[in-house]
């Protein structure tokens, strides 16, 4: 073994010096997940009334005073012509504009209109609208049940059936959707996205560059320095997932405002759930890195390696992919699923967000992994240990 | 010493099914003496060198490298030789130092007889001015320079030098064949495989010439130009391989 340390550390020192790997491997991981989840707090953030600009023509009543008191963003403007050119040069999204008797009919009870200007084409102005609808439309509510009221009927007996939502908390309370499909999903990808160049060099890049013979001239065992390679692939892949993780961990406790819609109750992963994702990872990254290692030992150089990573890559993505939706199905719940590789990690991952590990699951998960970065080290030592390795060029 | 007997090996080519690379070689290579293997590109040298050097398996016949037989003990065998080619190149992201303290752990050298021999090697190979260069950064001489000083770090007693001056310019060739007869005056067994006669002439103490993975001749330079019955070794070589009247 010592052989092969020897071996992993020249490997990754020189994998670690190369810009590519360096940038596309360990930062780019983090800073792509780091801005996705800036854009989606951002997208977040458009449901909020407080982030909702309307312009309102020359007005004072209870009305403009309701939009005012929910948090939305008022802006009075002189003229209905006014309101239309901002509307068409972008800079409005809906303009009100209120009959001049709103207060007197509001005050008497009289029915009034109130003409809403939008952009039809502008998603934006159609949300403002539906928004600004829900606010204005519970006055109509309150005079509802005034009315009924006045006349002898509660409001039960127009509503006598009531759904009342009750939470069973397992785990945590409200952790967010979007983490927990999206963060599984990165870290599973990017153990595997990671190693893919590195890999190409380590073996096939090798025989290009005519340095693997050289190092098989050595006495060392073949299949020391296939551990030691093998070692070298599985350390990046480690690093690249974990980089996507420390992208989120970044965001979580940065406290920049943008990434309160992602992470409403702040940063969610704590010492226990990072173990227990190291956990399910270390399998998976093992795996991933056999077999990277594999094809890289089989094709004749870099590039042959790289177009077979390629299309490996997509039976990869699927299941990773998969997982991303398994939440909004029951499919989770059988066990079968902890058997599927890549989509068990996924899911492994999942629950350890969610603080409702499932240890019978994180182990088949496990052993899956073992399981198969076994068969896959095995295949690239057979390869590695074969003539083939350096005369199929 | 380097001992062949009846030495073959056959490739299968989906292709073009068997392929005899090497049929049949048999020579004996002593300490002190530069053994050269002579022939064209294709001949099989670089497959009898791959099989000495325990790369390739042989599929029949034996060798014995430095007393070790290269199919029963082939870590000892490699422990035992230098192996320099155009195909044992360096690695590039690596400094000259970093390359040969790496090669120097991968052959097993204690922490206080490393820094010894790449004491050696750096003063030998006066490789001061790179030393702390990466390789790909080297010129083509400075990059020889490295590869010698991988060959010989671990004192091998047997060297393989398979076509050392394929691409270099005058000057760096010089540079390695004066350290090949520098290898051959302190001891060691040597085995120069080329296809340039002119080297042939200056380096080698004794000659096979290797044609279609046989030997068709064996002996020193005056002795085959004996055999052959010419004075020039191009034509000496030429007539022992059957291709003399083809080129006349």
């Amino acid at each position: 073994m010592k052989q092969a340390i020897i071996v992993f550390r020249k490997e990754f020192s020189e994998i670690i010096r190369d810009k590519r790997v360096r940038s596309n491997a360990i930062i780019v991981p983090m800073f792509l997940v780091f801005g996705l989840l800036a854009l989606m707090g951002m997208l977040s953030g458009i449901g909020e009334k407080k982030n909702q600009k309307v312009h309102v023509v020359a007005a004072s009543n209870p009305l403009v005073d309701d939009l005012k008191s929910e948090g939305f963003q008022v802006i009075e403007i002189a003229s209905l012509d006014e309101g239309k050119k901002l509307i068409e040069s972008g800079k409005a999204r809906l303009v009100l504009e209120f009959p001049p008797e709103t207060a007197t009919a509001l005050a008497n009870g009289n029915p009034i209109q109130v003409q809403a200007y939008i952009d039809p084409q502008e998603t934006a102005g159609e949300i403002a609208l539906r928004m600004t609808q829900g606010t204005l439309m519970k006055r109509n509510a309150a005079v509802m049940a005034k009315v009924l009221v006045d006349n002898g009927i509660t409001s039960d007996q127009i509503a006598p059936i009531q759904v009342v939502e009750n939470k069973v908390i397992v785990g945590k309370e409200d952790t967010s959707e979007f983490l927990l499909s999206m963060l599984p999903y990165f870290i599973v990808i990017w153990a595997f996205y990671g190693g893919l160049g590195p890999a190409g060099d380590l073996v096939a890049g090798e025989k290009e560059k005519m340095t693997l013979e050289t190092l098989l001239i050595t006495p060392v065992d073949r299949g020391q320095i296939a551990i030691g390679k093998f070692l070298a692939v599985g350390a990046v892949c480690l690093m690249s997932s974990l980089s996507a993780l420390m992208g989120f961990v970044i965001a979580g406790l940065s406290g920049i405002p943008q990434f309160k819609g992602v992470f409403p109750n702040g940063l969610e992963i704590g010492a226990t759930e990072f173990v227990l994702i190291l956990l399910a990872l270390l399998p998976t990254v093992a795996f991933f890195a056999s077999l990277l290692l594999a094809v890289s030992t089989y094709a004749k150089n870099a590039r042959e390696a790289q177009s077979y990573l390629a299309l490996i890559s997509f039976v990869v993505i699927m299941p990773a992919i998969f997982g991303q939706f398994i939440g909004f199905t029951d499919i989770g719940s059988n066990l079968f699923v902890r058997f599927v590789p890549v989509l068990n990690t996924s899911m492994a991952v999942r629950e350890a967000l969610q603080g409702k590990p499932n240890m019978l699951g994180l182990g088949i998960t496990v052993a899956v992994g073992v399981v198969l970065a076994s068969i896959g080290i095995y295949a690239a030592l057979r390869m590695f240990r074969r003539e083939q390795v350096l005369t199929r060029i | 010493m380097v001992v062949t007997s009846n030495l073959r090996k056959v490739f299968t080519d989906p292709k073009r099914g068997d392929v005899k690379a090497v049929d049949g070689v048999s020579f004996t290579a002593n300490p002190g003496e530069i053994f050269g293997l002579l022939g064209v590109n294709g001949a099989g040298k670089t497959t009898v060198l791959r099989m000495l050097s325990t790369i390739l398996q042989p599929t029949s016949g034996t060798a014995q490298v430095a007393g070790f037989d290269v199919q029963t003990a082939s870590e000892q065998v490699r422990a035992n030789i230098g192996f320099m080619s155009t195909s044992t190149a360096l690695y590039g992201r690596l400094t000259s130092r970093e390359m040969i303290h790496y090669f120097g752990e991968l052959y097993g050298l204690e922490p206080s007889r490393l820094k010894e021999r790449e004491d050696y090697v750096r003063n030998k190979l006066d490789m001061d001015e790179f030393w702390e260069r990466p390789c790909d950064k080297l010129s083509t001489g400075q990059k020889q320079r490295v590869s010698i000083a991988r060959t010989i770090l671990h004192d091998p007693p047997v060297l393989f030098f398979d076509e050392p001056t394929a691409g270099l310019d005058v000057v760096t060739s010089q540079t390695v064949m004066g350290f090949i007869e520098e290898s051959r005056d302190n001891g060691k067994t040597v085995i120069f495989s080329t296809h340039i006669m002119s080297e042939v002439e200056r380096l080698c103490d004794h000659v096979v010439v290797i044609h279609d993975g046989t030997i068709r001749a064996e002996g020193t330079v005056p002795g085959l130009r004996e055999q052959a019955g010419e004075e020039n070794l191009e034509r000496v070589f030429l007539k022992l391989v059957g291709e003399l009247e083809v080129s006349a």
